[in-house]
């Protein structure tokens, strides 16, 4: 007998937390053979437990090498769950987000759980990578109309690339708004510089996202 | 007060925890900012590679500041370059980078032995020839510091920080035995750092940070290396360490090094009193807002309130942006001179 949809979501969130993908690809799959709509699996299952890993980072019970277990974990069922997914027209389409980490910064595991955590929350990401010159992050949100660009920074001495983004988007795209965030970075400095908001870490950097681009 | 103290004599007795006529104040993390390379005609990139432009960037922050302290090299690559990372050259106001992995795809075999010519591979022989320059053509009262990458960076770049943090869970025996290797190499470094003619190693371990790898992870995986190095080094150190390090106060105070380093993330006061004494402390003005984008008064306000907490050696909390103004950084200077009457 199958197990009940109830149970399956809450394995496959608990197996996210465990970082276990061998154990969330062979529920994802359990979840298709079964008749369960990828949707839910996807958002009652994989992301469920996703939140209780943010949860758990920002009460500093986690750490980035369990995050990134549990961010492989994720990915590997829904990468199996994705292809199946119903595609729903009505829908508003999600905000798009530009994120990279800026130039003369090659540190990226910071923006790219920023960037996880920023799909699992629904936006459409594009990733423009590490040590980013000024003009691409400018090009690229004109290019998808971008609601939002989102800056990394681990050093003290690659931060003050971040001023000039905002700047060539004032001019360029001022529809969107900017977020900053990395190691040196404190809501003083983002103030400073004229971005829209702060994250001090991960999940901070989604809820700032949603906030700014609900507004 | 009469100025008995060689500034050498008094970085080494801060750092140690004898008694100091005054607070020294001094860089120990990198000191290479614009209006200096113009000063002197010593920029970046070529001052990451040519000894003499190296020495003279280094004496800048000394004549022109007032930093009381020669410091090398400008970035945390020399060490990982030497062992196979290659390297951005960067520009004038941009740091060279790790671009590449010597060890991402043959992951597990790591190299069990310190290579023969470490000493001269890559820029090492730069750096070290730096090193004699500044100790020969000096007084020998100006204390010389010298970083490089500590084992946890060394270790997390040869592998990519990455795969390098998974495995600290997945494959854990493997992660002990680069994280060996490393600590082996930087030993072997920091000596010939100290042969060359430095006072002092500052020892910098950006990925060592609560900020990435749990206290657990520190206690376990790294307290008990630096506790090895304290033991191999044939010199004094102060280990940096970036973000906030308040939940690893109490394994810092036990690593067997004269000095930590820490940012204005951390609170100096708590700091302090998680010490001890076991080990001194060097800081914190915010590099990343006061120093770089502050006001002179504000450094003012800043360093005397580091000094009152009690810093041992008044510093920047990392790094100094290469366009920090050269008034801000002279600003420490002054503040160390008002709280003395000097």
């Amino acid at each position: 007998m199958d197990m009940d949809k109830e149970t399956l979501f809450k394995k496959l969130a608990d197996a996210v937390i465990d970082g276990d993908e061998d154990e969330t690809a062979r529920l994802a799959q359990e979840a298709l053979d079964t008749g369960i709509d990828p949707y839910d699996a996807i958002m009652q299952g994989c992301n469920k437990g996703m939140a209780e890993v943010s949860d758990r980072y920002e009460a500093k019970e986690m750490f980035v090498p369990e995050i990134l277990l549990s961010a492989d974990a994720m990915y590997a069922a829904i990468d199996i769950l994705r292809p199946h997914l119903k595609v729903d027209d009505t829908v508003a389409k999600p905000a798009t987000i530009i994120i990279g980490v800026a130039q003369g910064d090659i540190h990226d595991i910071g923006k790219n759980l920023v960037k996880m955590m920023l799909d699992v929350a629904g936006f459409n990401i594009i990733d423009v990578g590490r040590d980013v010159p000024v003009e691409t992050f400018v090009e690229k949100a004109v290019e998808h109309n971008a609601k939002l660009v989102a800056i990394s920074a681990l050093m003290t001495t690659s931060m003050m690339n971040m001023e000039p983004v905002i700047e060539g988007l004032k001019e360029q795209h001022s529809g969107a708004k900017t977020i900053v965030g990395g190691a040196p970075i404190s809501q003083d400095f983002a103030d400073n510089i004229g971005a829209a908001g702060y994250g001090k870490d991960a999940v901070a950097a989604v809820r700032i996202a949603k906030k700014l681009t609900e507004a | 007060m009469v100025d008995t103290m060689t500034q050498k004599d008094r970085l080494i007795a801060a750092i140690r925890g004898d008694d100091v006529d005054i607070t020294p104040v001094a860089s120990i993390t990198q000191t290479g900012i614009e209006e200096l390379m113009d000063a002197t005609g010593a920029a970046w990139p070529e001052a990451h590679r040519d000894p003499e432009k190296m020495t003279a960037l280094a004496r800048a922050a000394y004549d022109i500041i007032g930093f009381e302290g020669l410091r090398v090299p400008y970035c945390l690559t020399v060490l990982l370059e030497a062992l196979g990372c290659e390297v951005t050259e960067g520009s004038k106001t941009r740091q060279p980078s790790i671009k590449s992995h010597p060890y991402k795809k043959e992951s597990e075999n790591i190299p069990a032995e310190v290579p023969d010519d470490l000493f001269e591979r890559g820029r090492i022989p730069v750096v070290l020839e730096s090193i004699r320059m500044l100790a020969r053509d000096g007084d020998g009262t100006v204390p010389i510091i010298a970083g490089a990458e500590g084992p946890i960076t060394v270790a997390s770049d040869l592998l990519e920080v990455t795969t390098f943090m998974k495995w600290s869970i997945k494959k854990r025996d493997v992660i002990e035995r680069y994280v060996d290797y490393a600590t082996d190499v930087v030993v072997e470094y920091a000596n010939a750092l100290f042969d060359a003619g430095a006072d002092v190693f500052a020892l910098l371990d950006p990925v060592a940070s609560p900020d990435l790898l749990s206290p657990r992870d520190f206690e376990r995986l790294i307290l008990p290396r630096y506790q090895d190095m304290s033991s191999r080094l044939n010199g004094d150190v102060v280990l940096h360490i970036c973000g906030d390090v308040t939940a690893i106060l109490p394994q810092l105070a036990q690593t067997g090094f004269a000095a930590i380093s820490i940012e204005e993330k951390t609170d100096l006061a708590e700091a302090k009193r998680a010490f001890q004494n076991k080990t001194r402390i060097v800081g914190n003005v915010s590099t990343s807002q006061t120093i770089f984008r502050g006001t002179p008064t504000e450094v003012l306000d800043e360093s005397a309130m580091a000094l009152q907490k009690g810093t041992d050696v008044l510093a920047p909390g990392c790094g100094l942006a290469p366009t920090s103004p050269v008034d801000n950084c002279k600003a420490m200077v002054i503040a160390r001179n008002d709280y003395y009457d000097l």
